[in-house]
């Protein structure tokens, strides 16, 4: 379990280099950390209503799940820049990841609802994770993966990557990347940016290791408020809205 | 005319006081003379402190500050006690002074020459005297300082008024804009501005905003747009 402080923004792809730049001067790390993750998004297929019985906890939510992995782009494709613009005639093509025999570190990954309230500040949210290793195999001509999700009670919805850059800001992780979603099937998987205009996503975040740890938690908020405040000219770092970060599962009554 | 007796003499003979007439003395005068002049004492002693202090840690920043006001303090001091000098320069000019009989004079000869000295010692004259020579010469610097000053301010105006500013070019650059080399200079870069334009354009298809953070998360947490 992890309580995660987070601060969004954006910037469109003329920004790169400079914020770049700028992020290398901050934190003095001069190479950046490349990130390529793959997610999957999966959602329980059973809905489950317990009997509402006075005097119990009837507050029971159910949550999408996020199972995360590497990825890597196709080795025949040519090596991924991101500091590189993506026009709709590029091709970005992926490997299968489940392919027989292939070995995967998944993390499963539950977030809770931000913390309601006026004056927020950052965003702040309880995420509980764990970390599976798995050895594909087919299974009935399905992957055992995706029969493991369904044996646990999860149907895939969606899915999409992540390509990227993290920086290190003392305790903080500044992410500054892009999502992809699959174009159509050809050979490999063929991906597009989710956002055509090219720009960029940033995090900025803070892992607090326990969410009763209260002095940690005002100390990694001052830690982001003082990067918003450093970094408000390069990009204006806000808070989330709370409702977007919903990853509930709204049952119809 | 009357006749008065520093302190210090004094002290030692009101032991016996024969019949001494003080009545005249103004004591009141000489008093605040001697209080201005302890003033200036201790003040120049905090002075030499500091510009001690200074001297052996001139990298205290604040030091340099302290001092000037000391100095201030110091001129303000000197000020008054010039002027109380000066309203009582009669007086003193006047006044003569010498012991009374029951003052040990053999046994402090050092101390009596001292309290009747009229004339300044001979080292004080000095510099006093190069003091004044130095003043004269300063004077002379600090009128010629002004004088080049004001040549300056005078010089720098006409410069200035040869001068008419407007825009961002020097007449070189505008002159040249008219050449024709000047003008196919100016047409190739507006031509790579519009490049760039058109790039950026394309980088952002068709000068699309970037999708909202929240817009981004919402994805994320539900796969849904």
């Amino acid at each position: 379990m992890v309580h995660q402080l987070l601060l969004v923004s954006t910037i469109p792809h003329s920004s790169y280099v400079q914020t770049i730049s700028t992020l290398k001067a901050l934190t003095g790390q001069l190479a950046p950390q490349e990130i390529s993750l793959y997610t999957m998004l999966t959602k329980p297929h059973h809905v489950f209503k317990p009997k509402f019985e006075p005097g119990k906890v009837n507050q029971i939510e159910q949550y999408y799940m996020k199972c995360v992995t590497t990825w890597e782009p196709s080795k025949k494709a040519t090596k991924m820049d991101i500091a590189e613009p993506v026009f709709p005639t590029d091709e970005i093509v992926v490997d299968k990841l489940f392919t027989n025999g292939y070995k995967n570190v998944w993390t499963l990954q539950i977030a809770d609802i931000p913390i309601a309230g006026k004056n927020q500040v950052v965003s702040a949210r309880t995420i509980f994770e764990s970390t599976l290793v798995h050895h594909h195999t087919s299974v009935d001509g399905k992957d055992s993966m995706l029969q493991f999700l369904d044996d646990l009670g999860y149907d895939v919805i969606n899915q999409y990557w992540v390509n990227g850059v993290q920086f290190f800001y003392g305790d903080v992780v500044i992410e500054i990347l892009k999502l992809f979603i699959r174009d159509d099937e050809k050979e490999g998987i063929k991906l597009k940016p989710l956002d055509s205009s090219n720009s960029f996503q940033i995090r900025c975040y803070r892992n607090i290791p326990k969410s009763t740890d209260i002095e940690m938690i005002s100390q990694g908020t001052k830690e982001l408020l003082k990067l918003q405040e450093h970094l408000k000219n390069l990009f204006q770092l806000e808070v989330p809205d709370r409702m977007c970060m919903d990853s509930r599962v709204q049952n119809p009554v | 005319m009357t006749l008065t007796l520093p302190d210090a003499a004094a002290a030692l003979t009101t032991r016996n006081p024969p019949n001494v007439d003080f009545s005249q003395i103004p004591i009141s005068t000489l008093e605040n003379i001697r209080n201005r002049l302890n003033q200036v004492h201790l003040t120049l002693r905090k002075l030499l402190d500091s510009v001690n202090i200074y001297n052996k840690l001139p990298n205290k920043g604040r030091q340099y500050m302290v001092i000037q006001n000391q100095l201030q303090v110091l001129i303000t001091q000197f000020h008054s006690l010039a002027a109380q000098l000066d309203s009582n320069s009669e007086l003193l000019r006047d006044t003569n002074v010498y012991p009374l009989p029951a003052f040990p004079t053999s046994q402090q000869e050092g101390l009596l020459t001292t309290l009747l000295r009229k004339k300044p010692l001979p080292e004080v004259d000095e510099w006093i005297e190069s003091a004044l020579t130095e003043k004269e010469d300063k004077s002379n610097d600090v009128q010629t300082d002004d004088l080049f000053a004001q040549w300056c301010m005078m010089k720098i105006q006409e410069l200035k008024d040869e001068f008419q500013f407007y825009g961002f070019h020097t007449v070189q650059e505008l002159e040249r804009m008219e050449t024709p080399e000047g003008k196919e200079e100016l047409r190739k870069k507006k031509e790579e501005e519009l490049q760039e334009q058109e790039l950026e354009r394309k980088i952002s298809s068709n000068g699309k905003q970037a999708m909202h953070p929240n817009k981004v998360l919402k994805f994320m947490c539900s796969g849904q747009l």
